[in-house]
């Protein structure tokens, strides 16, 4: 993901994933609202697997 | 950055290990495929580590140890042969999930398991032990040091509770070895399960078991041994009937320079340091309201990990602060140990873990102070 952001020019990065989304561990890619869709397309694009896209504050 | 998850892995190693790993690659050839120099070599090299980690092990002699990827690898060797569906096995609320998760697989075919409880500093109740005993207890799997709180286990009264019942004792070291004495005749331990990459200062990839001798369960692989090649079977000799393959020789080359900077060091001179460390830490922590320590941090029977919480804030955002801010490495979320959370009351909120190590400096502990006092303070 990291990558293939990177080739697109999507800003973001790794976080740990926010209790409230999953208890545990694990990895969410965070960026603003307005690259969504073009995060979900890229996912799909490059077969990305992922479990959720939510929004939240900050 | 500071470097504050050495429970997850040692970033910082001996300038030797690097160097050892370096020189092994232009060096070693496969160890036993060849009575050639480099595989003489090879030979060589993994048989000094094998005579290192025995004796840092206590093992009756170094045929005993048998290399694995990792503590993981080794655990589940440990774990799956030794126990059947006819068995039960006592364990503890304590384990990580390499050791509770082959349990729970030999559990769906049969296996009894019961969980040893603990406190609500997370000290093992180890009165209860008695109790959990049944006429078909085969084993006692269970962690020297938990991962999540750094509470060390009081292995040798276990080890002379198995002996006493006829009980083999599997013990993870992952968290200990490098840190405490882990000696098998000592803790009367059956099998030592380690990882290299922690506090043993080893490249990632490199871990083994100690097996007592007499102690006896099928490999869970099968292939080249470099021995008895005609031989359908796996060798039954230690240690290549739980070697099959190449060994990782070139990082096994780098544990061994670890293992060797580690007694070079000193385990007590090593266990005082971070003793220091969590105090000085721990200290510096005491008048801030909204931190909940986890663990016994105070008694001798802890070693260089602190599990904290910072009022309810998520710990992965309070791990995320520290690392962007402040540029401090720490661990949130489940630390692959569901039961320690669930005994701790952290299932939803997780914990931050801190980790220290023979590197870390007095500097590194007081400026993780300074941002854990800021976050409080915002
Ligand atoms: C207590 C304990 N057991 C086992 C392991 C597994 O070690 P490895 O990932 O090297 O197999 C760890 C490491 O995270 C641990 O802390």
């Amino acid at each position: 993901m990291e990558k293939a952001g990177r080739e697109k020019g999507i800003p973001g990065r790794l976080i740990p994933v926010p209790q409230d989304l999953s208890a545990g561990c694990g990895f969410a890619w965070c960026s603003e609202p307005k690259w969504q869709e073009e995060l979900i397309r890229l996912l799909d694009e490059k077969r990305i697997e992922y479990e959720a896209v939510v929004q939240r504050k900050v | 950055m500071i470097y504050f998850d050495n429970a997850a892995t040692t970033l910082q190693k001996p300038e030797c290990v690097a160097e050892a790993v370096c020189l092994a690659m232009h060096s070693l050839g496969n160890s036993g495929r060849g009575a050639y120099d480099a595989s003489l070599e090879a030979v060589r090299s993994i048989h000094e580590v094998r005579e290192a980690a025995a004796a840092l092990l206590g093992a009756s002699g170094p045929s005993r140890i048998a290399f694995t990827k990792n503590a993981t690898e080794a655990l589940n060797m440990a774990i799956k042969g030794l126990a059947g569906p006819k068995d039960h096995v006592i364990t503890t609320v304590l384990e990580h999930n390499s050791v509770l998760r082959p349990l729970y697989e030999l559990e769906a075919e049969g296996t009894r398991l019961s969980f040893l409880p603990c406190d609500s500093k997370g000290r093992l109740c180890l009165e209860q032990l008695e109790e959990q005993l049944g006429p078909d207890t085969r084993a006692v799997v269970c962690t020297h040091v938990s991962n999540l709180t750094g509470n060390v286990t009081d292995a040798e009264k276990i080890g002379a509770f198995c002996r006493k019942h006829g009980l083999l004792f599997i013990l993870d070291a992952s968290q200990s070895a490098g840190v405490l004495e882990v000696n098998m005749e000592r803790l009367q331990a059956d099998v030592i399960c380690f990882t290299g990459h922690k506090s043993l200062f080893g490249p990632q990839g490199t871990g083994g078991l100690c097996v007592r001798e007499g102690v006896e369960f099928p490999p869970m692989l099968s292939g080249g041994s470099g021995s008895h090649s005609y031989d359908h079977r796996q060798p039954s000799r230690m240690p290549d009937r739980l070697e099959a393959g190449t060994l990782n020789g070139h990082g096994l080359a780098g544990l061994k320079a670890g293992i060797e900077f580690v007694q070079r060091t000193g385990l007590e001179r090593i266990r005082a340091r971070e003793q220091k460390l969590v105090h000085r830490f721990c200290r510096g922590l005491q008048d801030i309201r909204e931190i909940r320590i986890y663990g016994d941090v105070w008694s001798k029977y802890h070693t260089g990990i602190v599990a904290l919480n910072l009022g309810d804030h998520d710990s992965a955002r309070v791990s995320d602060e520290l690392a962007v801010r402040f540029g401090i490495a720490t661990r949130p979320g489940a630390h692959c140990a569901p039961l320690m959370h669930q005994a701790l009351g952290t299932e939803r909120q997780g914990a931050v873990r801190f980790s220290f190590s023979w590197f870390n400096t007095e500097d590194e502990i007081d400026e993780g102070i300074r941002a854990l006092r800021q976050l409080a303070e915002e």
